[in-house]
């Protein structure tokens, strides 16, 4: 063909120059491999750590959306919500930002914080109404890293960095102190009940509590903390006594704290130390039962009167309390004594430490051995309350701490009411032993004679009656003489003046003559 | 002459101006009409393909694993990464648009980076050149529609910016997606197709039809 043929003519070798053997085009994929890198990088750095927290329940907890704030910093996201293998709780996974890593220790707090209304000091997480949940990470002190935490129910209320003191307080009742309540310190604000855990097995209340470090060099060994909900009225020596704390107080609750007049401070504490909660101002006054000794009474008489709760006392000194009159302390007592627990305090009589139990338990058995002994002692006439007195009695035979059944048994003297009934019952036994009935007759016989003498008597006294003879002839004679006297006088006066009318007789009526006395 | 097909302009020394395309002798260097460098078959194709679908795959881990949309409202911070994205409208009962989302970011980066590697094989082996032809022509038209997931963000971003109530921002992720698309369009530009029928050579349908 003509085309091929002029193609043809043109010549058939191409030039063929190779290139460069490595094209720039290779640029491309090590910037893309670089970018890749640096992106992945950039990702898992910003990853850190991933941790698990166990929960009562996830509520308000989504996977992939609920983000993890510390300080409303986030800081991480959730990641998987899962039932806990024994369907009691849930575990959460959170990723969590590199920066995060330095917060996540052993004593890191994390909760949940959702919209709560618990009392009015409790109204928190209100934003998170619009927000949604959130989950709350609050960093420790510690260095020790952790990636498995228990989540908190109740968030905290201070800051785990902010520097005070952390005790422990606990009572026999909540009153309505929960976590949030203020403490005061001579009406400042102090601190804040942090938490409340109630102990089944003691049947008491825990509270943690915290105190600013403003204030927490005031919280010594003897320092007392009371509850100032409520108002408190007592009828004293002084009259009407009416304290209230401030209506905040009053609405919700608040715990005070104070060393009680006379009592010297003590110590400076340290966390961790515990105290217990007084329900009253009042009720600090009196004893503080948490170093107390348990000890047994066992009392043969009847214990109507005597109350848990009642004083136990030294001299009139209260050093103890009763905590309890039941015969299921001692169910096989073949005597059927009434038990009654007590709880004392030694340390208030003696010098020794709150804790060193053995020292304590030595001094009171010592004590018993010179004879200390318990005995029921009527606190009031009015109402016939007891209460439990402890002394030194001489003639007591001697006596050891018994261990029945494991209690300390303190050995015990009738005393107070059953001794004076003891007595009472002698000395009736002594009356009836008199020869009542023969007094008695010498008695009756002894009375008529009074009442004959007496007749007689009678007699000679109504022989003085106005109408009787003898009285006649008596004012006659009286009478009588006093005519006699009167006479008598007119003539003293007539010698007087005139000594002559003995001799010449009488002239009859002569006025003295004027200023013949001068 | 060697390398060629037979019957091609290429082996009788003849170059098409990439330019004005007027085919010239390639003896000549360049072209006698606007003067452009004469090349028989694209510079440095195969290798150029090669290197570049290579960075769109190392790209294309990134762009599916980072988010790619962030979405910061009152509710808190938000971010999805394409798979999340197309699950989350797969759970909500979208089958379409989930299936749309998955096709078109998901699986046609795939199928295209598959594809360029098969088209530059074949450049070697020659194998079954008319399909891998057509493979070609489809994988140069399908380039373009894959941009679909960038435009999105891109359109989300510029008009949903209501200050703290609700906000969107690309993810980086964004970034490395348009990368594997702009990557793998240029690859399937700088394949040259022709080289699927010099590697045939003898056993090109030419061949066996006029020889």
């Amino acid at each position: 063909m003509a085309n091929d043929q002029r193609n043809e003519e043109a010549p058939l070798e191409p030039v063929v120059r190779p290139g460069p053997r490595f094209s720039p085009i290779w640029i491309i994929p090590l910037v893309a491999l670089g970018l890749g890198l640096w992106l992945a990088w950039q990702y898992y750095s910003a990853r850190g750590p991933e941790i698990t927290v166990r929960f009562e329940t996830a509520e308000g907890i989504a996977a992939g959306k609920t983000p993890v704030m510390c300080r409303s910093v986030n800081v991480g996201m959730v990641e998987k919500v899962r039932l806990t293998d024994d369907l009691k709780g849930v575990i959460v996974t959170m990723q969590m930002t590199s920066e995060a890593s330095r917060l996540l220790t052993s004593d890191t707090k994390i909760w949940v914080v959702r919209p709560r209304y618990g009392g009015a000091s409790l109204i928190s997480g209100l934003s998170t109404l619009i927000s949604g949940s959130y989950i709350a990470l609050e960093p420790g002190l510690s260095n020790e890293p952790r990636s498995e935490f228990l989540g908190l129910e109740q968030p905290p209320v201070t800051p785990a960095g902010v520097p005070g003191l952390h005790i422990t307080l606990f009572s026999q009742e909540a009153r309505g102190l929960g976590p949030g309540t203020e403490i005061y310190y001579k009406g400042l604000s102090a601190g804040k009940i942090e938490s409340r855990t109630f102990h089944a097995d003691t049947g008491k209340i825990e509270f943690g509590a915290f105190v600013s470090s403003n204030f927490a060099p005031l919280v010594r060994k003897n320092t007392k903390f009371w509850n100032t909900s409520g108002i408190d009225i007592s009828l004293g020596a002084n009259g009407l006594e009416f304290h209230t704390g401030t209506i905040e107080s009053l609405l919700i609750g608040g715990v005070s704290f104070g060393v009680p007049d006379n009592v010297h401070p003590g110590m400076p504490v340290t966390d961790g130390t515990r105290f217990v909660l007084f329900e009253s101002e009042s009720a600090t006054k009196s004893f503080a039962m948490e170093n107390g000794l348990p000890y047994l009474l066992l009392f043969s008489g009847s214990v109507r009167g005597l109350d848990k709760g009642a004083p136990v006392e030294f001299r009139g000194v209260r050093v103890g309390t009763v905590e309890g009159i039941s015969f299921g302390y001692l169910p096989n007592d073949s005597e059927r004594r009434v038990p009654v627990m007590i709880r004392i305090d030694p340390s208030i009589i003696t010098e020794i430490a709150p804790e060193n139990i053995k020292a304590a338990e030595r001094f009171v058995a010592h004590a018993v051995e010179q004879g200390l002994r318990a005995t029921l002692k009527s606190g009031s006439l009015l109402t016939g309350s007891l209460f439990v007195d402890l002394d030194f009695q001489k003639e007591a035979p001697p006596a050891t701490i018994a261990n029945i059944e494991g209690y300390h048994v303190l050995p015990t003297a009738s005393g107070g009411l059953s001794e004076l009934q003891e007595k009472a019952t002698a000395l009736l036994d002594k009356l009836n032993s008199l020869p009542l009935e023969e007094t008695i007759e010498n008695a009756a016989a002894a009375l008529a004679e009074i009442k004959k003498t007496a007749a007689s008597l009678n007699l000679t006294a109504g022989s003085y009656n106005q109408n009787a003879p003898l009285y006649q002839n008596l004012s006659e004679t009286l009478r009588q003489l006093d005519e006699t006297l009167r006479s008598l006088r007119e003539l003293s006066g007539t010698l007087e003046r005139k000594p002559n009318s003995i001799l010449f007789g009488k002239p009859g009526r002569v006025p003295p003559p004027k200023g013949s006395d001068h | 002459m060697k390398g060629f097909a037979p019957y091609s302009a290429a082996a009788r020394g003849l170059a098409l101006c990439e330019t004005c395309r007027l085919v010239s002798p390639v003896r000549r260097g360049y072209c006698p009409r606007c003067y452009t460098r004469l090349h028989l078959r694209f510079k440095q194709s195969l290798q150029r393909t090669w290197a570049l679908t290579i960075a769109a795959t190392i790209l294309y881990f990134p762009s599916n694993l980072l988010p790619i949309l962030k979405v910061e409202s009152v509710t808190g911070e938000q971010s999805n990464t394409i798979i999340s994205g197309v699950i989350q409208f797969w759970q909500q009962g979208d089958y379409p648009v989930a299936i749309i989302i998955f096709t078109a970011s998901v699986m046609i980066p795939v199928l295209k980076i598959l594809a360029i590697v098969a088209l530059c094989l074949a450049a070697r082996t020659g194998r079954r050149p008319l399909a891998m032809t057509r493979l070609y022509r489809v994988t140069e038209f399908i380039g373009r529609w894959s941009m679909v997931d960038v435009f999105v963000v891109a359109i989300l971003v510029a008009v949903v910016q209501l200050g703290s109530t609700i906000s969107i921002h690309p993810g980086t992720a964004a970034l490395s997606f348009a990368g594997v698309v702009i990557l793998t369009m240029l690859a399937a530009t700088s394949f040259d197709p022709r080289l699927i029928w010099d590697a045939a050579g003898s056993d090109s349908r030419l061949t066996t039809n006029h020889g």
